[in-house]
């Protein structure tokens, strides 16, 4: 029966997910094809600045400013978008547009409910993700780069755990609330201060306080070049998980809105 | 067997100060339609969200099929049908996706029967719902609400939209339901929508329950509406003192009678002239109310209804000549 649930999300998302997913990986195809050339420009640009003002140019990835920008700046931009929009919108949103009312006269928990939107978001961005690799590695493979398709799933998974990270801070908050808009600005405020906040605090020479980002845990370790970072995944997930909980134990409390 | 299809026990609900149900002690029977009824706001929404574990009570507690409100709800859900007021579908699926959405959401559901329904209902189950006219959607919900046979019908406000042929074949099918042993609950604004399907109805204002009564009695006591059309001016105090007449308004030609009970003494008194035309009115729920606060006047009543009533009902007395 949750099944049912969840490909109903997954109906309802699918689109969605697909026209985000191939715009990510022709961007990111055409990024990478391109990057040699304009690499050794920004090079030269960069080559005198300080490492911490390199790495907020995005010119101190392997591959250069382009696949920097790429992985730092527009994939996880979209997915952190994607993601706060699916779940600010995923129950506050059918409270919202009074689908709810129908929906929970069903024979089904609200906690399934939730889980059901949860799993269908999460499954979302894998696949959003997926197509942004396969664009990445298309383009590796055509082109020649220092990437290895290891490094760009490495990176790749680090901006998935960002996604699902702030995707259930947003599901929490209009579970909690019922209030798509509040969710989806609060959610969204977070994303932004957090990001200015690892990008810019290194800057400042405050690079420890950068570390209370999630921002610093998708990109911190540069994936790019070593891989998977586990215990930095591991922040990113305690922080979903614990949004979760807060999210199922928040939507089992109240009166639903519509 | 005789346990009630739905008993509520000082039931209420507050929305910051407002008390949009306030302290409902509700009895409905298994086999029976039971039709609820109340102005815009009274609290019938919520009541029946009360129910369905959609809201949650701040006081008070109920049972729904025997069983407990907060504790079985999803026991309880298994074995309803509800009609939200104010349906939303999701718009981009089909009327079969939605239905079908539901059917496999509960499981069981016969098909053959869901076609059966979308063919008396006259439902198009092909276009998407974001494209249906309001009385198609309700049919769909209609649909969902009964395609698994429940042994509990919650509806809110179902006639809403629905064109006479197919409010007749929605009584119809309650009354089936009713032949099934099984139990309907619907709310609605207006007497006329309920009273030729519905055993008992319950009034409730001001999230109050004022009156729970058989439809039979309670239209014995509903003051009804006549006008008269004569021939020539008759007395302004043509209606005075008749029995039963509780408001007479005389223009010349024109008379307007309100009363209750029988109807034969009104007619005995206006057809001491010529009349030429009579038209009857039908009562509408207002006047139940307020013949329901006149006859609570003697009673103590500590919400103070019957003074906010008052006003009106004496405007009404004050036109007897
Ligand atoms: N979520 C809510 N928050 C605050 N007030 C509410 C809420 N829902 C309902 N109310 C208020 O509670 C009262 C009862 O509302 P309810 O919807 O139950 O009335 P109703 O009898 O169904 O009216 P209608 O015939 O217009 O559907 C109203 O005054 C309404 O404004
Ligand atoms: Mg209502």
């Amino acid at each position: 029966m949750s099944n049912e649930l969840l490909a109903h999300e997954l109906r309802h998302r699918r689109n969605g997910a697909v026209v985000l997913g191939l715009v990510l990986a022709g961007y990111a195809f055409f990024a990478l094809a391109i990057s040699g050339s304009l690499t050794q420009t920004v090079d030269n640009l960069t080559k005198n600045m300080p490492q911490s003002l390199k790495a907020f140019v995005g010119s101190n990835v392997p591959g250069g400013y382009i696949v920097g920008e790429t992985f730092t700046l527009i994939a996880p931009i979209a997915l952190v978008a994607y993601a706060v929009i699916a779940g600010s919108s995923a129950v506050a949103g059918e409270e919202r547009d009074r689908t709810m009312s129908m929906l929970s006269a069903q024979p089904v928990t609200r906690t399934r409910i939730l889980t059901a939107k949860a799993c269908g978001i999460a499954l979302s961005l894998v696949a959003v993700t997926a197509l942004f690799w396969v664009g990445m590695a298309l383009a590796d493979l055509a082109y020649g780069s220092p990437l290895t398709p290891g490094g760009l799933a490495a990176g790749a998974t680090h901006l998935l755990f960002l996604g699902l990270a702030f995707a259930a801070i947003a599901l929490a908050i209009g579970a909690a609330t019922g209030r798509p808009a509040i969710a989806s600005s609060t959610a969204g405020g977070i994303a932004v201060a957090a990001y200015l906040s690892n990008a810019m605090l290194p800057l400042a020479g405050m690079g420890r306080w950068a570390e209370l980002s999630p921002w610093y845990y998708a990109l911190g370790s540069d994936p790019l070049r070593n891989g998977l970072d586990l215990p930095h995944l591991g922040v990113l997930t305690g922080l979903g998980a614990i949004a979760l909980v807060v999210a199922v134990l928040a939507f089992r409390r109240r009166d639903l809105k519509g | 067997m005789t346990e009630a299809a739905i008993r509520t026990s000082g039931l209420t609900k507050y929305f910051g100060d407002l008390a949009a149900v306030d302290g409902i002690d509700l009895e409905v029977n298994t086999g029976e339609i039971f039709g609820f009824l109340g102005p815009n706001g009274a609290g019938k929404s919520t009541t029946i969200r009360l129910l369905l574990d959609q809201l949650r009570p701040t006081s008070g507690h109920g049972q729904v099929l025997g069983l407990d409100l907060r504790e079985r709800s999803l026991q309880i859900r298994q074995q309803i049908g509800y009609l939200p007021d104010d349906l939303s579908l999701y718009p981009k699926l089909t009327g079969r996706q939605t239905i079908d959405f539901f059917a496999r959401l509960r499981g069981g559901v016969d098909m053959a029967y869901v076609d059966e329904l979308a063919q008396r209902l006259d439902a198009d189950l092909s276009r998407k719902v974001g494209e249906y006219s309001s009385g198609n959607r309700q049919k769909i919900g209609l649909i969902q609400a009964f395609m698994h046979k429940p042994a509990l019908l919650i509806l809110d406000e179902p006639n809403s939209g629905l064109d006479p042929l197919v409010q007749q074949t929605f009584q119809e099918m309650l009354r089936e339901v009713r032949a099934d042993g099984r139990t309907v609950f619907l709310s609605s604004h207006t007497l006329s929508e309920v009273e030729r399907v519905a055993d008992r109805v319950g009034i409730i204002r001001h999230g109050r329950l004022v009156v729970v009564e058989r439809v039979d009695e309670l239209k014995r006591k509903a003051i009804r509406r006549l006008d008269f059309e004569y021939s020539e001016p008759v007395p302004a105090s043509l209606f005075a003192g008749v029995e039963g007449v509780r408001a007479a308004e005389v223009h010349g030609a024109f008379a307007e009678v309100s009363y209750e009970g029988s109807v034969n003494k009104v007619l005995q008194t206006a057809m001491t002239h010529e009349v030429i035309n009579l038209h009857s009115r039908d009562a509408d729920l207002e006047e139940i109310f307020l013949a329901y606060y006149r006859d609570t006047d003697d009673n103590d009543d500590p919400q103070g209804h019957t003074r906010s009533s008052a006003p009106s009902a004496s405007k009404d007395s004050s036109h007897v000549q």
